[in-house]
């Protein structure tokens, strides 16, 4: 019997959803040294080149060794680190950016985490410039202290070319 | 080469063929040429579809089948390895009625199948199948509807490019004198190099000369734009830090192409920063000793062979608490309509590399230079402003310069080093526009039709 009151998975969802929803608060408004505090120390983020493949082909689609970015918690502490200070002219002055989170669906994994797939439409305006990039993250999310943190993000973006001049900060 | 029409020009551009010439003499550029859309139809038909473009690696078609979606100016040609081991480029539109015939950017494949009316192509460009043949195309010709391959082909160690002008001379010519800093990159290793996974493509506002130019050997720029850089500890100052170190040279009027070299003192081993596990594989092999010379002492190198490929081969880190690791990107600057580009960039590294190193240099060189790039996000943007100054009316209206005059007399001291071992024209410094001024040179030649390849005079 459905009992939506009591369904676990239910307060997996909203959890999830809840710390999706902060992180992309923190990153649309520029909190990145916060945003580094939700990240765990062996974090795992990638965002594979996608190419347009035949249908035979499809299992290549997502490159398994070229990617827009490749970052492990050192690599995300010196981005994090350059954009938070002087002369880094990609984001001065700062982007318009939106993250858009929607879809999202929950599975518990092993030990204290859960799987959480979600859609991200990225709105990114500069000048007159603008553009979206639109894309699927797949992410471990690990309770570590009774507060979610992210341990790995796949983003799989539905693009071949990215339509923007610079990914300064994650999606 | 046919001759090139000026009928139909407007009165800007037919100034501009008649005084660009003497304006690059003295060290000074049109503005309204980046993003400008007659400019940019210009381009198309006097410069890509005249000039040797770059389509891809051999390392990108290792097996016969193997096929990539690419193209020249704007003009859509499958560089595909066919059944007989040859690689061809083939214009990418079917015969018949004329849709696109490649369904994705790579793959490997026997034949093309058209899908509008089912015409057929062998994977060497032949035609090999016409539904109802024997009732409505009874005598037709196969011979002559294969898909149109590009006049022409050639490859330079490895490097595969195409002309659309039958005429051109041979490609060992149009790299000329540049084949000797080119070596540098191509033949440190017994095997060579080869490209990592798929190379990065993205959008620019910006005009396509902005990325030519600024890797023909902006060093200038480093200092400012890329001071974020040094700040965090993501290269060395070496590398990175301000121009004007005692052993940075340009190398300008390379048979058209340049490069910006950063070298250690004499008879520092350093090669680019590379680790042991790599410089071991590292032989003289067919270079002089000039060139393995330079190689040795080098830091880095950026480069533009004309008209719209670049090189950069320098070490980096992700993350100021790992070493550096080093890579070779080339990279393609790819007309996408006035002042659009699409950046199209490869990762190399020697084909004898461990599994390894090529991982860790990948990681770093889309820390460095890629849509993500520390380094390329600051570039990208800068370039988006120049082309939103240049598309308006003001800039043609005023035939406002740009300021190339770096390294000019009076300016600074740049000499010529007289006895360099290597071609080119070669200066004693990185702060200098020479590698610019050769750029938008050969530039105004081939748009004014001259692509003869002789020299235009230097300066004044």
């Amino acid at each position: 019997m459905l009992d939506l009151a009591a369904d676990s998975s239910d307060r997996l969802h909203r959890q999830a959803e809840r710390f999706l929803f902060h992180e992309a608060e923190l990153l649309d408004t520029w909190q990145l040294a916060a945003w580094l505090e939700l990240v765990t120390k062996d974090i795992d983020y990638r965002m594979p080149v996608r190419t347009t493949r035949a249908d035979k082909q499809v299992g290549e689609i997502y490159s398994s060794r070229s990617f827009h970015m490749l970052e492990d918690y050192g690599s995300l502490a010196a981005r994090v680190a350059r954009l938070s200070g002087t002369a880094a002219w990609s984001e001065y002055p700062a982007s318009r950016a939106r993250r858009h989170i929607s879809n999202v669906r929950v599975a518990p994994a092993a030990g204290d985490e859960i799987n959480a797939k979600s859609y991200i439409l990225f709105y990114w305006g500069r000048d007159e410039l603008q553009t979206l990039i639109s894309g699927e993250r797949h992410d471990v999310l690990r309770a570590v202290d009774r507060r979610l943190m992210l341990a790995k993000r796949t983003v799989f973006v539905d693009h071949t070319a990215l339509p923007i001049p610079n990914l300064s900060m994650v999606l | 080469m046919a001759p090139i029409s000026n009928a139909g020009l407007s009165p800007e551009a037919t100034r501009l063929l008649a005084t660009m010439g003497e304006d690059i003499q003295r060290g000074m550029v049109p503005l309204w040429i980046m993003g400008n859309p007659e400019i940019y139809q210009m381009e198309l038909d006097r410069i890509f579809a005249r000039n040797w473009i770059y389509m891809a690696h051999e390392s990108e078609l290792p097996k016969n089948g193997d096929y990539l979606a690419r193209t020249i100016g704007e003009d859509p040609f499958i560089v595909v390895r066919g059944e007989d081991g040859r690689i061809r480029v083939l214009f990418d539109s079917c015969r018949h009625h004329g849709t696109r015939v490649c369904p994705a950017d790579k793959g490997n494949t026997a034949t093309f199948l058209c899908p509008f009316h089912g015409w057929t192509y062998k994977n060497t460009g032949a035609l090999s199948g016409v539904p109802n043949r024997k009732t409505s195309y009874k005598a037709l010709d196969d011979a002559e509807w294969g898909l149109i391959p590009a006049p022409r082909v050639e490859n330079y160690r490895g490097m595969i490019f195409a002309c659309l002008d039958r005429n051109v001379r041979p490609l060992h010519e149009h790299l000329g004198d540049y084949r000797w800093y080119l070596d540098i990159h191509l033949g440190l290793t017994e095997a060579g190099i080869e490209v990592i996974g798929e190379p990065h493509r993205w959008h620019i506002d910006a005009d396509w000369k902005s990325g030519a130019e600024n890797f023909s050997g902006d060093s200038y720029h480093t200092q400012t734009v890329h001071q974020s850089i040094l700040r965090v500890g993501l290269a060395s100052p070496l590398a990175a830090g301000a121009s004007g170190g005692r052993n940075d040279i340009h190398v300008t009027e390379c048979s058209g192409h340049t490069t910006s070299i950063r070298r250690m003192d004499e008879g520092r081993h350093f090669f680019w920063g590379y680790p042991e596990e790599v410089t071991r594989l590292y032989r003289q092999g067919e270079l002089s000793p000039a060139q393995f010379d330079l190689a040795r002492r080098s830091i880095s190198h950026t480069g533009t062979i004309f008209p719209n490929l670049s090189l950069i081969h320098i070490g980096a880190t992700d993350n100021p608490a790992k070493p550096n690791a080093c890579y070779l990107s080339f990279r393609q600057w790819v007309p996408r309509g006035p002042g659009r580009m699409e950046v199209v960039s490869w990762v190399f590294a020697p084909k004898e590399a461990s599994a390894e190193y090529k991982e860790r240099a990948y990681k770093v060189a889309v820390s460095s230079f890629s849509p993500s790039g520390n380094f390329e996000q600051d570039d990208s943007i800068i370039w988006s402003g120049i082309a939103r100054a240049a598309r308006g009316s003001f800039a043609k209206r005023m035939d406002i310069k740009l300021n190339y005059q770096m390294g000019q007399k009076g300016m600074s001291d740049a000499h010529l080093i007289d006895d360099w071992p290597g071609p080119g024209e070669v200066y004693d410094t990185n702060l200098e526009d020479g590698v610019q001024r050769t750029f938008f040179r050969h530039w105004y030649r081939a748009m004014a039709g001259d692509t003869a390849g002789g020299k235009l005079r230097k300066t004044a």
